[in-house]
């Protein structure tokens, strides 16, 4: 008898209220949704920056101080040279290689990442491009220029902490 | 008739009832999904850049975050600034005007409106004290193929306009 026993009222409306009601949720995320959508932007631009251009009467000698790196890149078509603003001293010469063009920056970046750690206070690069030389190569240089990558590790510190390498990087030539 | 009344046809339209309902939870996940993945790419500094179909930028390592300023859009024959074209070298209207000044180096219609819209954003910052001062930040958006002698003469001439810093945008090299 008892097996076909309908359930009772009080029993049938605490099963009812079991679930969590989930529609006010859905509606906020929903808007939420809505809003993102409409203002996001689905490509990732990032930035390079390039402080205190060098225009007028303002000279390099000037800006630099004698007791630092005072580091210059001249970018060429056939070679990028690295030396010292102040001095007539040429750190090094890295060939072009036109069948291979990352090879010369990956060995910047090798030579700069082993003078930063000597010099981890420096932060300043002046880079004069030639007239001939396309944008995107003055982006890659300044790739291999600023940014540490995963496997380069300054003064115990990794580079997922965003250190960068040479930030300031300064347009030297853009008066001439 | 008797069927209808029976007990274990009274239990079978309860099942059939609750199955009838919409099962929210499999939705809700997806929502929740999209939620935090849009939330962690989003743009939080505002900043809208239009990059023109002529214009296709580098790509870079660069993981800072675009923040706000001038936008100058430059392809192999157009500037703009905020959008809005100011030179458009392919028409040969423009090739007998004087572009240059300063030798060569300073792009004179490029220059007039960044003056012009610095003294707008000075103008609009003297009237309401809230609004925004001029950043001297310039979001260059330059197409990849160009020679750094033009490009030089854009930087010339935002220097010269009194910006202070250049900001290179670029596209994320890993995707």
């Amino acid at each position: 008898m008892g097996k076909y026993r309908l359930p009772s009222h009080r029993r049938r409306a605490a099963q009812e209220q079991e679930g969590i009601n989930l529609v006010p949720m859905v509606d906020s995320i929903f808007n939420v949704l809505f809003f993102l959508l409409m203002t996001t932007t689905f490509i990732s631009i990032y930035e390079i920056k390039s402080p205190i251009p060098l225009v007028s009467s303002e000279k390099i000698d000037e800006k630099i101080e004698k007791d630092k790196l005072n580091l210059l890149l001249e970018i060429n078509t056939t070679e990028l040279v690295l030396r010292n603003a102040l001095e007539d001293k040429i750190f090094k010469r890295f060939a072009r290689d036109i069948t291979n063009p990352t090879l010369a920056l990956n060995e910047l970046h090798q030579f700069l990442f082993a003078l930063k750690k000597d010099h981890p206070k420096e932060d300043m690069i002046i880079i004069n491009p030639d007239s001939t030389i396309d944008y995107n190569f003055i982006v890659q240089v300044m790739d291999a220029v600023r940014e540490l990558s995963k496997d380069d590790v300054l003064g115990g510190e990794t580079s997922s902490k965003k250190t960068l390498l040479f930030s300031n990087i300064i347009f030297g030539n853009l008066s001439e | 008739m008797s069927r209808n009344r029976s007990i274990r046809f009274r239990n079978r339209k309860k099942i059939e009832s609750n199955n009838g309902e919409l099962n929210i939870t499999s939705l809700l996940d997806i929502l929740s999904f999209l939620l935090i993945s849009l939330l962690a790419n989003y743009n939080y500094s505002g900043q809208v850049v239009n990059i023109p179909g002529e214009i296709k930028i580098p790509r870079s390592n660069s993981q800072e975050a675009q923040k706000s300023g001038v936008a100058i859009q430059v392809s192999m024959q157009k500037i703009w600034v905020e959008d809005k074209l100011i030179l458009d070298l392919s028409n040969e209207e423009n090739t007998d005007k004087i572009i240059y000044d300063e030798g060569g180096r300073r792009v004179l219609p490029l220059y007039s409106e960044l003056m012009r819209l610095k003294d707008e954003i000075s103008a609009i910052k003297k009237q309401v004290d809230k609004a925004e001062d001029f950043s001297g930040r310039a979001n260059l958006v330059v197409d990849e193929k160009m020679k750094y002698e033009d490009l030089k003469k854009i930087l010339y001439t935002c220097a010269s306009a009194g910006f202070q810093e250049f900001k290179f945008l670029v596209l994320d090299k890993n995707l």
